[in-house]
């Protein structure tokens, strides 16, 4: 009944614990065995994972353009560990590239923190307005960019959909961690 | 320092505040974006080259006190909004408001920022070579409405994608849904899609109704608190002052996360699980529990059907398998185990972490079948605390908000549609006739699922013969959602950059209306916040909670449901969408919109919270309990706060709402109830109806099947109906019979529209999957 993640870092338990056959769902073409059976672990190796933070909400476009909760949060982070960091040659608040399986990367700052295993790493999902390392400040019409914009973790999110509801795979995916 | 502000104290500010009147406000606002706003920001220096180009509010101006509902969150947290001189002034957490006593966390109290209007839309606008240009509302509704027209010529209904959201009132959201159906589509969803639709399913799978089980303020009475994939210190966070008065009498509370999250920080055990490893996890402890005899057995022989599969698969996952694949070492598991069975009644919570996964649905059903095996379920301080993310995704999830069912998890089966469409009273034929009459790949797309929102920019991308509809998404409303939600952040900017128009409705510009590089047909409708309109909202333990209109529209904002309108106008069906909802002007009537809804959602009691029960609610928050949410006296006695669905039949009435799902020591008159069948009565031919166990009062004893006419008849309760009921009730059962009758007289026998179920655990996944293909959440819909 357990099923590995599409982009699982282990390898050895996806015979054991494969995940479906492709099909379809809804009115869309859904893959699922055809993603799982690539090896993409060696390449990406960190485990990336995402989540919330207290200040910003959802994709964070209302809370974003709030004064009182954009000074509290301003940067988009990605947390990594004291020991992957170290490998990495990364310090806290270094910039750094995150690659995903699917070609994209984003730029963001390091967060080294104990927070995240070894192997492990995290993304909050509020920001935007920033894509691949371009800023989309000047495209906002006038008076409207958010007074904190950055990289959007789903832009290195990858595929992944549930089989009954379609809901979408951001909780356990794989990267590649550089120093910018 | 006040600590519970009455409404209808009018009081003299004590100092002099950032005001402006509204007329010098838009105008400032409008000539220097970010003058007020950067104020906030920047300090002094700022702040008074704003003053200088306005003047203040006089000090003593009178205070006008509304009370809302902050947007920030499911929690609901209650918040008194000052207003002097239609300017939003100064906010206050309510301290008399049964959710939050005065809490709020980072976000709510910034709420009154929103009415600044900084970085808002302010008037319509759309892409002409590649600059912003401002339109006339007028001009933007004809030409959107003409690019969706000629979409819908060329390609079908289908072509046009109705992205809808979490932050519509319920009666908009309500209406959204309806606007869809009129265009003839069910590429309509919001984002519940991708925070908590696996639980819809799997929670509904196992006992009938996917949402929040009991309440936040009920895990003050939890013995043992379980977080697997939820971190409420940041994401709910006035919840964690209802869980930590529960840790002070003493809960244990344990958080399961790949991380070690603030709420981890506060909790008794910590477990780092891999991502993606949830049911080996559950499974694991399961292994425990049943290894050491710790399930309760009564329970589970009364009300459960199918746990000894579970223990065979349990057999599975040794702690030695669970250590290597989970990653969590035996002692720990059975401490963990242990500290579950040790201290009862617990709750489970949890969140993304367990549901966004491509297994999400597999999930929520193990940590249901963990709340079964230790007879967590139907007590108070026990269930499954499911907190919801925005503010109002309870109530657009209820309100079908969904491209898979229409309002009240009727599905969208042929007779879920007719059930509708008397409740519009419109043709059902005319309804139809909306729809593309095609069939792709075997599916009618009037009775199919359409395109999740997930997956909008496969819509658009996607080879045009792998798709079960016409042709491609050709144009999108993004409407109060955006598509930083969206995975796969390269193929979004492609579907964007695709399609012919992109329309985006939000009082913000959002990502959608700059990311794709394109240099014409996109436009951007300014559209109110909740504090620019009023209407209900539904927390995430199903209380509906009435917002007043805290200021007058911003700018040249409108409210969506006024938006809906002006389009259905063009679309040429306003007549239709709006047959019984009184229209001022193009706004529709927000009360005839709760009013009609009430007439309809009888599967989930949403039948019986009129406007008018919402508001004498909200005018009482004071008189609440916090402990049980229940008022002890005062207008509301003997109700639950915000009548938490189901609250069933009419609002005459009088059910009090139901705080804790499945309660069977309680009157279903009184807010207790049981299972629902989702698979019949009978599984490989054994009864699965629940063996002496019933509602309290019950005049049935045992469990029984779903009332129809015809169980009335042969029960002999029909002549309890009136004459005018008989005739409306006539064939039908208790989810079409509009006029409540069959309702009324099974409760006033003491018995629960939901079935006397008990709880399926497994039928084996594979089967429960393809049951909930063919029909998501409520399956044995209208028939
Ligand atoms: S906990 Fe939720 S509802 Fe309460 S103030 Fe914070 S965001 Fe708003």
């Amino acid at each position: 009944m357990h099923r590995e993640p599409l982009y699982t870092p282990r390898r050895d338990l996806v015979a054991k614990y494969p995940t479906y056959q492709d099909r379809r769902v809804a009115r869309l073409p859904t893959l699922y065995w055809s993603i799982q059976k690539e090896d993409y672990a060696k390449d990406f190796p960190v485990i990336l994972t995402t989540g919330r933070i207290v200040e910003y909400e959802g994709g964070g476009e209302e809370t974003r353009s709030n004064a009182w909760l954009a000074q509290l949060a301003r940067e988009m982070y990605i947390e990594i560990n004291p020991a992957d960091a170290a490998d990495r040659g990364i310090r806290n608040g270094d910039k750094v590239e995150v690659l995903s399986p699917t070609g994209a990367k984003v730029f963001v700052k390091a967060m080294v923190t104990p927070r995240v295993a070894v192997g492990e790493s995290f993304m909050p999902f509020h920001f935007a307005g920033v894509f691949e390392g371009k800023s989309l400040g000047p495209k906002y019409p006038e008076g409207t960019e958010p007074f904190v914009i950055g990289e959007a973790a789903n832009t290195a999110m990858t595929y992944g959909y549930d089989v009954v509801t379609q809901i979408q795979e951001t909780k356990a995916t794989l990267c590649q961690i550089k120093k910018a | 320092m006040r600590l519970s502000r009455k409404s209808e104290q009018v009081e003299v500010v004590e100092k002099q505040h950032l005001g402006l009147n509204r007329r010098q406000f838009l105008r400032s606002a409008g000539l220097a974006t970010g003058g007020i706003a950067a104020a906030s920001v920047l300090g002094m220096g700022m702040m008074r080259k704003a003053e200088a180009q306005t003047e203040f509010v006089p000090h003593d101006t009178p205070i006008e006190v509304k009370r809302t509902i902050c947007s920030h969150c499911a929690v609901g947290c209650g918040v008194y909004a000052h207003v002097q001189d239609g300017v939003w002034t100064h906010q206050e957490p309510a301290f008399d408001h049964p959710f939050n006593a005065g809490g709020h966390c980072a976000k709510g109290a910034s709420l009154r920022e929103v009415g600044s209007g900084a970085k808002r839309v302010k008037y319509p606008m759309k892409l002409v070579n590649g600059k912003w240009k401002r339109i006339s509302w007028e001009t933007a509704i004809n030409e959107v409405s003409e690019r969706a027209l000629k979409v819908r010529q060329e390609s079908g209904p289908d072509s046009v994608y109705f992205m809808g959201s979490a932050k519509f009132s319920n009666e908009q959201a309500y209406l959204y849904r309806k606007f869809a159906a009129m265009w003839g589509t069910n590429n309509v969803d919001h984002s519940a899609r991708i925070c908590h639709s696996t639980t819809v399913a799997g929670v509904a799978n196992t006992w009938g109704y996917g949402a929040q089980t009991n309440s936040i303020n009920d895990m003050r009475n939890a013995k043992s608190m379980i977080f697997i994939g939820s971190n409420p210190t940041e994401a709910h966070p006035v919840a964690m002052q209802h869980i930590l008065e529960g840790k002070e009498r003493g809960a244990k509370v344990i958080v399961v996360d790949p991380r070690f999250t603030h709420t981890a920080a506060k909790c008794d055990e910590y477990i780092h699980i891999r991502s993606g490893t949830d049911i080996p996890f559950i499974y694991g402890l399961l292994w425990h529990i049943f290894d050491n005899g710790w399930q309760a057995q009564e329970f589970i022989d009364e009300r459960v059907y199918g746990i000894s599969r579970i223990q065979d698969a349990c057999k599975n996952w040794t702690p030695e398998e669970v250590e290597n694949v989970v990653g969590v070492p035996r002692e720990q598991m059975y401490r963990t185990a242990k500290m579950l069975a040790d201290n009862r009644p617990g709750t489970v919570v949890w969140c993304m972490g367990g549901t966004q996964h491509h297994i999400g649905n597999a999930n929520t059903r193990a940590y249901c079948i963990l709340q079964l095996a230790l007879g967590n379920m139907g007590v108070v301080g026990g269930g499954t605390n499911i907190f919801r993310g925005h503010d109002n995704v309870q109530g657009a999830t209820d309100f079908g908000l969904l491209n898979d069912t229409l309002p009240g998890y009727y599905g969208l089966k042929t007779g879920s549609w007719q059930h509708w469409c008397r409740v519009w009273d419109l043709d059902y034929d005319w309804v139809k006739g909306r729809f593309d009459q095609g069939t792709y790949l075997g599916q009618v797309p009037m009775n199919s699922t359409g395109i999740p929102c997930s997956r909008w920019h496969d819509g658009v991308l996607e080879n045009k013969a792998e798709l079960a509809q016409r042709d491609n998404v050709r144009m999108a409303f993004f409407w109060g959602q955006s598509v930083t939600t969206e995975t796969r952040g390269q193929h979004v900017k492609e579907a964007l950059e695709k399609m012919d128009t992109v329309v985006v409705v939000d009082p913000y510009p959002t990502i959608a209306s700059i990311l794709g590089n394109r240099t014409d047909g996109v436009y951007i409708l300014p559209a109110c916040t909740q504090f620019e309109t009023y209407g209900s909202v539904s927390a995430s333990n199903r209380s509906i909670q009435w917002r007043d209109k805290v200021i007058e529209p911003l700018f040249e904002c409108k409210p969506d449901h006024e938006t809906m309108y002006l389009l259905a106008q063009k679309f040429g069906f306003e007549k239709q969408l709006c047959k019984h909802i009184k229209v001022n002007g193009s706004e529709p009537l927000i009360e005839d919109i709760t009013r009609e809804f009430n007439r309809g959602m009888w599967t989930v009691g949403y039948t019986g919270q009129s406007p008018e029960r919402l508001k004498m609610h909200q005018q009482n928050w004071g008189t609440f309990s916090i402990e049980t949410l229940e008022a002890p006296g005062g207008p509301a006695k003997g109700e639950t706060y915000g009548l938490p669905w189901p609250c069933w039949g009419t609002p005459e009435q009088k059910h009090p709402g139901t705080q804790i799902l499945y309660r069977t020591d309680r009157e279903v008159r009184n807010g207790g109830g049981t299972f629902r069948a989702r698979y019949g009565v009978e599984h490989d031919g054994v009864n699965i109806l629940a063996e002496g166990s019933y509602s309290k009062g019950s005049d049935i004893k045992d469990g029984y099947p779903e009332f129809t006419d015809k169980m009335l008849k042969q029960l002999g309760w029909w002549d309890d109906l009136t004459p005018e009921e008989k005739l409306a009730a006539e064939g039908r059962n208790w989810k079409t019979d509009l006029s409540g009758g069959i309702v009324r007289v099974a409760i006033a026998h003491g018995c629960s529209l939901m079935v006397m179920l008990k709880h399926v655990v497994s039928f084996g996944i594979s089967q429960m999957i393809s049951q909930c293909i063919v029909s998501r959440y409520i399956h044995r819909v209208v028939t």
